[in-house]
């Protein structure tokens, strides 16, 4: 998995997810796990769902980073990937995927920060709070991963 | 061979909704139906907490319209903390003008949402247009304006929650008896000078040409506007004493497609007396109907159309006039073109911007009395017109003020039929004597749906009261597997 944090610039990082149905809560994990303790230069946001302001909120970065559960039985643990603009047809009132908001900031406010997810696999959503365990261990994997991703850039730039 | 198609799920649209249609065998529309599969069973999650947590877990169930659960769970606990306006106990004025401001904005932003993402790439590009290009950000190219005025419409709602919710999701901020904070002179001129953000006068301002838009696009496509998906019905909506438009509190009124009264101040206590529920084996959504008529003959619409149906007026000056200008349409009578609703839904758009306006003058949200308390009962029921139609939250709570009983009854649950006829409807519109689904036909279908902007996923209901049973049919209608748990 590639994800370079650069160092120098504001990193606006995005959790998306519901805490009411279990694994769902993932994304909101992930910003209260940074939050304890935030890495200097990140910024943290919480949410249900992408919706069209956040294309006006994005602009302001050039780097931003979200952070999800995910259903796919392709994701083992988590994985981060890069994610480029592209409108689809897909998107529902009550879904905007990352790849359309980001499309729409490049289309409104001239602006692509470098963008990446980091998906983090979920087992379980029903209405209830708190994650699984399996989905706590993969949490903190991704954690982990992130954290080690932001050391090593400050080490860099020393 | 009869022909059945389905659509599943149906894009751009909450949840995981599913549209069956069969053809039979010359193509002609044999049957149509919006299949509910979404499940949630949040009546039962909130059995056993304790009642003041009510306002804020429901907020759980949508991720659109969280502020109107949020306001109809206070309402309904505020009757359980005795503050109920028939014993003489109600909220202080700075706090329902609070609550009110609050509500207004959600208004405002659900329906921004909706019309400039979900509704406008179809106006703009029709039904038939290019599916790369049929969405927000098509319209972001050929429009840039628009977009982004949709966006800061859209902001602006969600900062006017932020600063009456304490937060734009899981406000906290309506709490039994009243609300835990006013607005401040300093958070009121961050909407009223324009430094920050575009200030209200603007959000009125581009509610206006959002209203125009529609008319443009309705005088250039009328006959599709007022044909597609077309059909009657009754409308039911909260209005207020003097038969205003009224998102916050009313007594209900119900109206036939030809304006016969068929309700009319029925405080919404009463609502068991006059509203029944049925289910039927192929959705897990209740069907909910007038007990006066009767399941087969009784549904209803409700969500902006249907409030426009049913008020007298509405009580602010720029929305009057459009509304005036809407019913004068249909010559005073019910408008029950489903089109229609996104006229409506913007000229309610406009009366949300302006009530906002007088609410952010309003020297009252200042105040600082803002909890009252009453006589605990056990009961509590709240009633608010939430941006897709009528919400109804009930509650009984025991000694030890837990939860005992929920029900709700959701915009998208008192909407069930109506989709169902605008489905079927949609489907002969776009699919009769023809034997080969196409991209626009499809679309057609969905068109329908999106008009009422359904959320799927707060759709209840269902959890211990209907089975869960997954069928396996084939074109003849045979059964060829039954699962049920």
């Amino acid at each position: 998995m590639t994800y370079v944090f650069d160092s120098k610039q504001p990193l606006f990082i995005y959790g998306i997810g519901n805490v009411g149905r279990q694994d769902d809560g993932l994304g909101w994990a992930f910003i209260e796990a940074l939050e304890d303790n935030p890495p200097s230069n990140v910024e943290t946001f919480r949410n249900y769902q992408l919706n069209i302001e956040d294309a006006e909120i994005i602009s302001h970065y050039s780097q931003v980073l979200f952070v999800d559960a995910s259903k796919s039985e392709s994701v083992e643990t988590f994985r981060c990937r890069a994610v480029e603009p592209y409108a689809s047809l897909s998107f529902t009132s009550h879904y905007l995927s990352m790849e359309s908001v980001l499309a729409l900031c490049q289309n409104v406010y001239n602006k692509t920060p470098v963008t990446h997810v980091i998906e983090i696999r979920g087992y379980a959503w029903e209405l209830q709070q708190g994650l699984t365990n399996q989905a706590q261990q993969n949490l903190d994997m991704a954690v982990g991963f992130f954290k080690n991703r932001i050391k090593s850039a400050y080490a860099d730039l020393s | 061979m009869p022909q059945k198609i389905t659509i599943d799920p149906v894009t751009r649209v909450e949840g995981h909704g599913k549209v069956t249609i069969r053809l039979d065998d010359a193509g002609h529309v044999e049957q149509a139906r919006l299949h509910i599969v979404e499940f949630r069973g949040f009546e039962r999650f909130v059995q056993g907490r304790p009642y003041w947590e009510v306002p804020v877990l429901v907020q759980r169930l949508c991720g659109i319209c969280p502020v109107s659960h949020h306001l109809a769970g206070a309402k309904a606990v505020d009757e359980i903390v005795g503050v109920k306006p028939s014993t003489g106990t109600q909220l202080t004025k700075p706090a329902e003008k609070l609550r009110r401001l609050m509500h207004y904005g959600q208004m405002f932003q659900s329906h921004v949402l909706h019309f400039f993402y979900l509704c406008s790439p179809d106006l703009v590009f029709g039904v038939d247009g290019d599916i790369a290009t049929r969405n927000i950000v098509g319209i972001a190219q050929a429009a840039p304006e628009l977009a982004t005025k949709a966006i800061l419409m859209r902001k602006f709602g969600q900062e006017i929650i932020k600063a009456t919710a304490g937060k734009k999701i899981h406000g906290i901020s309506a709490v039994p008896g009243g609300i835990h904070k006013n607005l401040s002179i300093e958070e009121r001129d961050y909407f009223l000078n324009g430094k920050d953000i575009p200030n209200i006068d603007t959000m009125i301002e581009w509610s206006a040409e959002a209203v125009a838009f529609f008319k443009d696009f309705h005088a250039k496509n009328q006959t599709w506007s007022d044909t597609f998906a077309a059909h009657n019905s009754a409308h039911m909506g909260l209005v207020s004493k003097d038969g205003g438009m009224d998102f916050y509190h009313g007594n209900l009124r119900v109206v036939d497609s030809t304006g016969r009264v068929l309700l009319d101040d029925v405080d919404y206590h009463h609502y068991l007396d006059h509203l029944g529920e049925e289910t039927k084996s192929w959705s897990y959504m209740k069907f909910p109907f007038l007990k006066l008529q009767g399941s087969q003959d009784g549904w209803y619409r409700v969500g902006p159309l249907a409030r426009v149906n049913v008020c007298d007026y509405i009580p602010s000056k720029l929305a009057n006039e459009e509304y005036e200008i809407m019913r004068a349409y249909t010559h005073g009578k019910p408008n029950n073109m489903t089109m229609h609703y996104h006229w409506a839904r913007l000229i309610e758009t406009l009366h949300a911007a302006e009530v906002m306006k007088e609410l952010l003058n309003d020297p009252d949200l200042q105040k600082t009395n803002l909890i009252t308390k009453g006589t605990k009962t056990a009961e509590g029921i709240g009633v608010i017109e939430a941006p897709r139609g009528t919400l109804l939250h009930h509650y009984r709570v025991g000694a030890d003020d837990r939860v005992t009983m929920c029900n709700l009854i959701v915009s998208t649950t008192h909407n069930n039929n109506a989709m169902n006829a605008a489905v079927t409807q949609a489907a002969l519109d776009m699919m009769e004597g023809n034997t080969t689904i196409t991209e626009p036909m499809m679309n057609g279908i969905e068109v329908a749906i999106r008009a009422y902007d359904p959320c799927l996923s707060c759709a209840t209901h269902a959890l211990g009261q209907m089975p869960l049973e997954v069928t396996l049919i084939d074109s003849k209608d045979n059964v060829l597997d039954v699962r049920v748990r």
